[in-house]
């Protein structure tokens, strides 16, 4: 009994040490980042990031809480006047807030002036809810969630991505490669000024609405086309004339349909690829 | 000290208003009456180093300067303007020198008729109106002190302060004025509102230290071999310099938020970049104007 608990103690003891070494590995491994924990880690918390102007960067790791830090980017010369005669001008980094509560981070950035890349390490069971309007791009990889994303004047990437995801930028392209999605969860791809690039699984099932005014749309999925559904095409009488209005998009459904799933765009190409 | 500072600005209304009421067109302080007076002081340290001047006016600049002395000589000089002859002898009286030998330091303060010095406490209230000063005084001090002592400077409506040669340590403040600095060697702090905050060093900082003005640029001279780490923040300001610099990415600290229990991290809006191979932590802050980081003898 005696020589159990000694060895109780020294398992303790390594375990502990372990734990300490860990940490501080990655103590280490993120001198920059400001590490932000969920209130309850064993659920999957939520993440909304909310900037005026900078690039989001979210990397799915094997982790419980959230690594934050907002790099630097290389400024636009034009729009300022020139450094003093021998001096360089020191690039200013956007502030930005951020605060948990409830198993939700929220960041917000609050400058249309100072721009910044933020960069998120988060655990890879997780739901996201990004948005930034002006000089950046929004890539998310290894991560599975409720993914929702909204860019202004810049495009979206979404690599190695599960669950579902909503994504929409006015002027950017929208690019997404997704691994698995929610079996009952509809989604949407939608971008004004780009092209719309979506990887589906290949056996997914889904209702299909594809649709580009300016563009072309392709896909290597077998589409059984399928006729607008009813009530898409509107009829409005307005001082008397009588308009009609069809829907432009290519209603079809892949094997054997499912949730909706969008892809649209004004100008641009659409592509609907099949993953691996 | 912003307590302080606004019981001082309605003097400042009573004097103009009293040259209104005395009809000088000219805008020259006719009716006014004026004092200037010199007086001159000799102080000695006694105490163990590190020795400490701790020099105060409310209005007024305060100029400092290491030499190879080892005593404390001041030279103050007021300049009084009073509505009438009466108050100018109020003035007189009220508005004084306070010296003190206290070992190791050396305090200097001026004190109005209050007994209050700047820096003191901002819970005191001032005269009521009808006991209010008819004056306007200010007592600017010129301190000569060994090189070696550090020093703690305060002043609210001074024109400038100003150190220069000394190898101690500084914690220097105005208000209404400009800050500068010039050959120093120690670590420290320099802050105002409303002025500039020049500075050169002979030797880089060992400690963190900080630069802060709200309306005024900041302009710091470093030697060629500085190794810091520089946070900057200017709100309608750039930042130069002619270092080599690293740009370090912006992390949120932890804040507390009073009355929420949710976690809460700030970046402050501090641009972080490392020259060198990085040192102590150095801070420039002011929210209108440019911030530079100068190298010496560029």
């Amino acid at each position: 009994m005696k020589g159990m608990s000694r060895l109780f103690v020294c398992a303790l003891v390594v375990a502990l040490a372990g734990a300490a070494s860990t940490s501080l590995l990655w103590a280490q491994a993120e001198p920059d980042a400001q590490i932000v924990p969920f209130s309850d880690p064993s659920r999957p918390g939520k993440i909304e990031v909310e900037l005026l102007s900078g690039a989001i960067t979210v990397r799915g790791e094997n982790r419980r809480d959230v690594a934050i830090v907002m790099r630097p980017r290389p400024e636009k010369p034009s729009v300022q006047a020139p450094a003093p005669p021998g001096l360089r001008r020191l690039q200013q980094v956007a502030g930005f807030e951020v605060s948990e509560e409830r198993n939700e981070i929220k960041i917000e950035g609050s400058s249309f002036r100072r721009s910044g890349a933020l960069e998120l390490r988060v655990p890879q069971r997780v739901n996201l809810e990004l948005s930034t309007v002006n000089d950046g791009t929004i890539t998310v990889e290894n991560v599975e969630g409720e993914i929702e994303i909204e860019n202004v004047n810049g495009p979206i990437v979404l690599t190695n991505v599960a669950g579902s995801v909503v994504a929409n930028s006015v002027n950017g392209g929208v690019t997404a490669k997704l691994t698995r999605v929610m079996a009952d969860k509809a989604m949407a791809f939608t971008s004004l000024n780009g092209p719309v690039d979506v990887t589906l699984p290949p056996t997914i099932k889904a209702n299909l609405k594809l649709r580009s005014d300016q563009g072309e749309i392709f896909t290597d999925f077998d589409v059984q086309v399928r006729p607008a559904p009813a009530g898409t095409a509107g009829a409005t009488r307005n001082n008397g004339r009588y308009r009609v209005e069809v829907n432009r998009a290519i209603y079809g459904a892949v094997n054997g349909g499912g949730p909706e799933i969008e892809l649209r765009t004004f100008n641009g190409p659409v592509y609907l690829r099949k993953g691996q | 000290m912003s307590a302080v500072a606004r019981a001082w600005v309605p003097r400042l209304a009573v004097a103009a208003a009293a040259c209104t009421l005395g009809g000088c067109v000219t805008g020259a302080a006719q009716g006014l009456v004026r004092d200037e007076r010199k007086e001159s002081r000799r102080l000695q340290f006694t105490g163990t180093a590190p020795h400490t001047l701790d020099a105060r006016t409310f209005s007024g600049s305060i100029r400092v300067s290491g030499d190879g002395g080892n005593d404390v000589r001041v030279e103050a000089v007021t300049t009084v303007e009073a509505e009438t002859a009466e108050a100018l002898r109020t003035a007189l009286l009220e508005v004084v020198l306070d010296t003190q030998e206290q070992g190791a330091t050396v305090v200097v303060s001026v004190r109005d008729g209050e007994r209050q010095a700047c820096g003191d406490s901002t819970t005191w209230r001032g005269p009521a109106w009808w006991d209010r000063h008819r004056y306007d005084a200010a007592v600017t001090l010129t301190v000569q002190v060994p090189r070696d002592v550090r020093v703690r400077l305060c002043a609210v409506n001074g024109e400038e302060v100003v150190v220069s040669g000394i190898d101690g340590d500084f914690d220097v403040s105005n208000v209404n004025g400009r800050v500068r600095l010039d050959g120093m060697r120690g670590s420290g702090r320099a802050t105002t509102v409303n002025g500039a905050i020049d500075a050169s060093f002979a030797a880089a900082p060992r400690d963190e230290s900080l630069f802060k003005t709200v309306n005024g640029a900041i302009a710091v001279t470093f030697p060629r071999d500085l190794a810091a780490n520089l946070r900057l923040k200017s709100f309608n300001g750039e930042f130069y310099t002619d270092f080599e610099t690293t740009a370090l990415p912006a992390t949120p600290e932890p804040a507390r938020r009073a009355g929420l229990p949710r976690l809460v991290y700030k970046t402050r809006g501090f641009t972080n970049v490392r020259v060198g191979a990085g040192g102590p932590t150095l801070t420039f802050d002011t929210l209108n104007g440019d911030v530079r980081i100068l190298r010496a003898g560029r």
